[in-house]
């Protein structure tokens, strides 16, 4: 029985308003993979921050080689022998290969000679472990990004990390790489090196993994015998799936709706943009709440910026309303079809945090909002925010207050009748529930579903997949940038979750 | 085609204005074509006139580089230049101290003016942004201390000795001052090569995040980077009034502009992370080499404020414009996969 390298016990995290993580307990063993996996939202980024020091638990404790640890930055961590390599490179640019690979070596003085030809060679060392074949005064951004994770992994091992915490390694590299990469990883499990590895690809889980940890809803799904782990071994792909997704709490659900012959309102065939590379095709019906479902990176926000004309297009088609969309820029794309993206980060992206109430709802309209001699109209602003402020309910003493002092659920509704105010036909709304309390949820859900009754499309990007049920009347599932599968949502929640979780995982 | 390109693109990028060949072959074109109009522009006299110009200009280059090394600017190195300066005056005529004790205080004088900066732009939040606003605003400090010092009024009398930094030619006709450059430009090439305190502040300038990651103390590599760069600012301010004879109270006062152009010329990356000390060294001699040129031109003085400015955005926009066409480029590939 080899020892246990890391251990967690009875983690609680608060976050205002959520309980990311109810009494997780977690433990890695040495020289083992263990993979990490739960839906989005289960609990998994929050465990891995506290692992990594950047969160601090509000209750429970952590142990490293069975000694107690309490980190107050990632910097703890990684002196504790914890080392991540992100979804993100981490790297220096401008730096060589070995400069990279050696950096902890000159940290810790100011005033150290460095003896660039032996730091060449030690790296050396290091390149070779992880497979790799480029010379050490090579610049790393010459490098692929595959090649990269590999050198933030000897990166690690040159800093003798015991345990390394891979973050869905595999989703932006080649396939080849990923093999490569894959199979260092057991060749240094071997050598002792403990892996906590988050992925979302269930056939490299299966194929990789010694031991899984699953959370659902920020708690540990134990195994029949009350087990926090299991030996992937005895897994099959069918229990995992179940495992996370499991049964979730009573939930209403909207009325279904029947769209077969409505209208197509949008159409795109085959488009695909800069960012978003893969040739996509799909339909969007007048008065449908069309649901997008995908990992966090699936290509859903891209796919979405491709449509209303802010990323660049390199191919295929979109209809609206039967006409060809030919002009480019989303402010001309925006007025002249009537579409509106609402992005998922209201507070960068959405919103004037420091501008009051009304001149938020009023911004995307200011050309209506002119009055005597083109000045504003001082008048129409005030009416046109005390609609939208009745309309969704926007909890305030007064349209003077500042966006920045409103919880995020009236910050949502607020950018929301930003949106509505320039009267679009077609809206697109990524993420608009998250980190909003329940009660705010529900009435974001209704005012959608009020919208799309109005004879308006919407097309709502989402991660939470109860949420997801409970509202669309169809579902398309992104994978890796592709369309993977589109259904009708029967909304019976435990049929439709593993129906989704199927094509996900495929 | 596509793998034809390819490699094509990586030979084109050895040959680009930034790279140190580059700015020497462009150094070599400019002497030429201004000596087929002015004869003396290639003469033991005017190479001289251009060392002591180039000394200041380069010593100026410098301390905005190891700033924009790290990721952050100073916009108040004229200003330290020129309290230096002053000060080395107040001390020999208001004091009586030796002209050497006076240098000494000087620089310590600088020493702490760039503390003060980082300690400011540390506590403010070590962002670029942060360094711009406070430099702005210690910029108008240390001027103001200046002034208060001078009343507007110079030193003259300045002792031998000190005058004879600014006026000795070792051989008869390479000036000293220029030795002090290369001095300086030695340490700094050692420091960013050899040192850890150099291998930080470009770690630093690449990816702050990843470098307090790295158990790197950012904040107190911040600071120390002002702290260079102010001495070496104060240097240049003291260099600069050796030569003249008097010290005026503005000294340092059109700095800025150059202190930017030297190094972007010479190919130090905007955003930190990369430094190309040759590069500044000849891009600093690029920029006093103009401004002479135009004297020997006999056009209108006042050109030379239009030429720097056209230089620098040259310099930088062409680093800029390969910058994105090579993010676009990255794009692309990307959405080839």
């Amino acid at each position: 029985m080899s020892k246990t390298v890391l251990e967690l016990r009875n983690i609680t995290k608060i976050f205002p308003g959520v309980k990311a993580l109810d009494n997780v307990d977690f433990v890695v063993k040495e020289g083992e993979i263990h993979a990490l996996m739960g839906e989005n939202g289960a609990g998994k980024s929050t465990l891995i921050k506290i692992i990594t020091g950047v969160h601090k638990q509000n209750e429970g404790k952590m142990f490293v080689n069975g000694k107690e640890v309490s980190f107050n930055s990632p910097r703890d961590a990684f002196n504790a022998g914890i080392n991540v390599v992100h979804q993100e490179r981490n790297l220096f640019p401008t730096f060589t290969v070995a400069g990279n690979i050696m950096i902890e070596h000159y940290t810790d003085k100011m005033i150290k000679k460095i003896n660039q030809r032996e730091i060449n060679r030690a790296a050396e060392k290091y390149i070779e472990m992880v497979g790799l074949n480029v010379p050490p005064d090579k610049s790393v951004e010459s490098l692929s990004a595959g090649q990269q994770q590999l050198i933030e992994i000897a990166k690690a091992l040159s800093s003798n990390a015991k345990i390394i915490l891979l973050d869905e390694p595999t989703s932006s590299i080649s396939v080849n790489e990923a093999e490569m990469l894959l199979n260092l990883i057991k060749k240094l499990r071997d050598q002792g090196i403990s892996f906590i590895f988050v992925s979302h690809k269930i056939e490299e889980v299966l194929g990789l993994a010694d031991t899984v940890t699953v959370l659902r809803d920020g708690k540990n799904v134990r195994s029949a015998d009350g087990e926090i782990s299991s030996p992937i071994k005895d897994m099959t792909r069918e229990e995992l799936i179940t495992r996370m997704v499991g049964r979730t709490k009573e939930f209403q659900s909207l009325e279904m709706r029947d769209f077969d012959k409505s209208d197509v309102v949008l159409e795109a065939k085959e488009l695909r943009s800069v960012d978003s590379p893969k040739p996509k095709s799909f339909k969007l019906r007048k008065g449908e709440l069309l649901g997008w479902y995908g990992l966090v990176g699936a290509g859903r926000t891209e796919f979405a910026r491709a449509i209303i004309g802010y990323d660049p297009i390199l191919g295929g088609e979109l209809y609206i309303n039967g006409q060809k969309v030919k002009e480019k820029g989303i402010d001309r794309i925006q007025n002249k079809h009537k579409i509106y993206y609402l992005s998922e980060n209201r507070k960068e992206e959405g919103l004037f945090l420091d501008h009051n109430i009304k001149s938020n709802i009023t911004s995307s309209v200011l050309k209506k909002m002119r009055g005597f001699l083109f000045f504003l109209s001082p008048k129409k602003e005030q009416e046109t925010a005390e609609m939208f402020r009745k309309e969704l309910q926007i909890k305030t003493p007064s349209l003077k207050q500042y966006v920045r002092n409103l919880s995020g659920g009236n910050q949502q509704k607020v950018a929301l009748s930003k949106g509505l105010a320039v009267d679009p036909d077609i809206l697109i709304i990524d993420e608009p529930t998250v980190g909003i309390d329940v009660k705010t949820k529900a009435e974001i859900h209704r005012i959608m579903y009020d919208i799309t009754e109005k004879g308006k499309s919407v097309i709502c990007i989402t991660s939470d997949m109860p949420e997801l049920v409970q509202i669309a009347d169809r579902i398309i599932v992104f994978r890796d940038g592709r369309i993977a599968g589109e259904l009708i949502n029967d909304k019976d929640y435990d049929h439709m979750s593993k129906e989704i979780m199927n094509l996900i995982m495929a | 085609m596509k793998n034809t390109q390819k490699p094509a693109a990586v030979e084109k990028k050895k040959f680009t204005f930034n790279n140190t060949m580059g700015i020497l072959l462009v150094i070599i074109v400019f002497s030429l074509l201004i000596w087929t109009r002015s004869k003396e522009f290639i003469s033991v006299d005017n190479f001289i006139t251009v060392m002591r110009n180039c000394s200041v200009t380069i010593l100026v280059g410098f301390g905005q580089m190891v700033v924009m090394a790290g990721g952050g600017l100073n916009v108040s190195i004229g200003s330290i230049g020129g309290l230096a300066a002053v000060i080395v005056g107040a001390m020999i005529q208001r004091v009586g101290l030796p002209w050497e004790l006076a240098i000494v205080i000087a620089l310590l004088i600088g020493a702490c003016c760039g503390a003060f900066n980082g300690i400011l732009i540390t506590s403010l939040g070590s962002t670029s942004e942060i360094s711009w606003l406070v430099t702005l605003a210690s910029m108008s400090i240390f001027a103001g201390i200046t002034l208060t010092i001078t009343k507007a009024n110079p030193f003259y009398n300045l002792p031998k000795g000190y005058t004879w930094i600014g006026t000795y030619n070792i051989f008869g006709f390479l000036p000293f001052m220029i030795i002090v450059t290369l001095v300086v430009a030695v340490l700094l090439w050692y420091m960013f090569k050899y040192m850890s305190l150099g291998q930080q502040i470009l770690a630093i300038g690449a990816n702050q995040r990843a470098a307090a990651l790295s158990g790197i103390n950012v904040q107190r590599v911040i600071i120390i980077k002002h702290i260079l760069s102010a001495v070496i600012a104060a240097c240049a301010g003291i260099l600069f009034s050796t030569r003249l004879g008097s010290i005026h109270s503005d000294i340092g006062g059109d700095w800025m502009l150059f202190s930017f152009a030297a190094p972007l010329i010479g190919g130090s990356r905007m955003e930190g992370g990369r430094v190309n000390i040759v590069g500044a060294f000849l891009g600093g001699l690029l920029l006093a080499m103009v401004s002479n040129a135009v004297v020997h031109l006999k056009v209108n003085v006042y050109i030379v404020e239009f030429l720097e400015g056209v230089i620098i955005l040259l310099a930088v926009g062409l680093d800029r414009i390969r910058g994105l066409r090579e993010e676009h480029r990255e794009r692309m590939e990307r959405a080839r996969i």
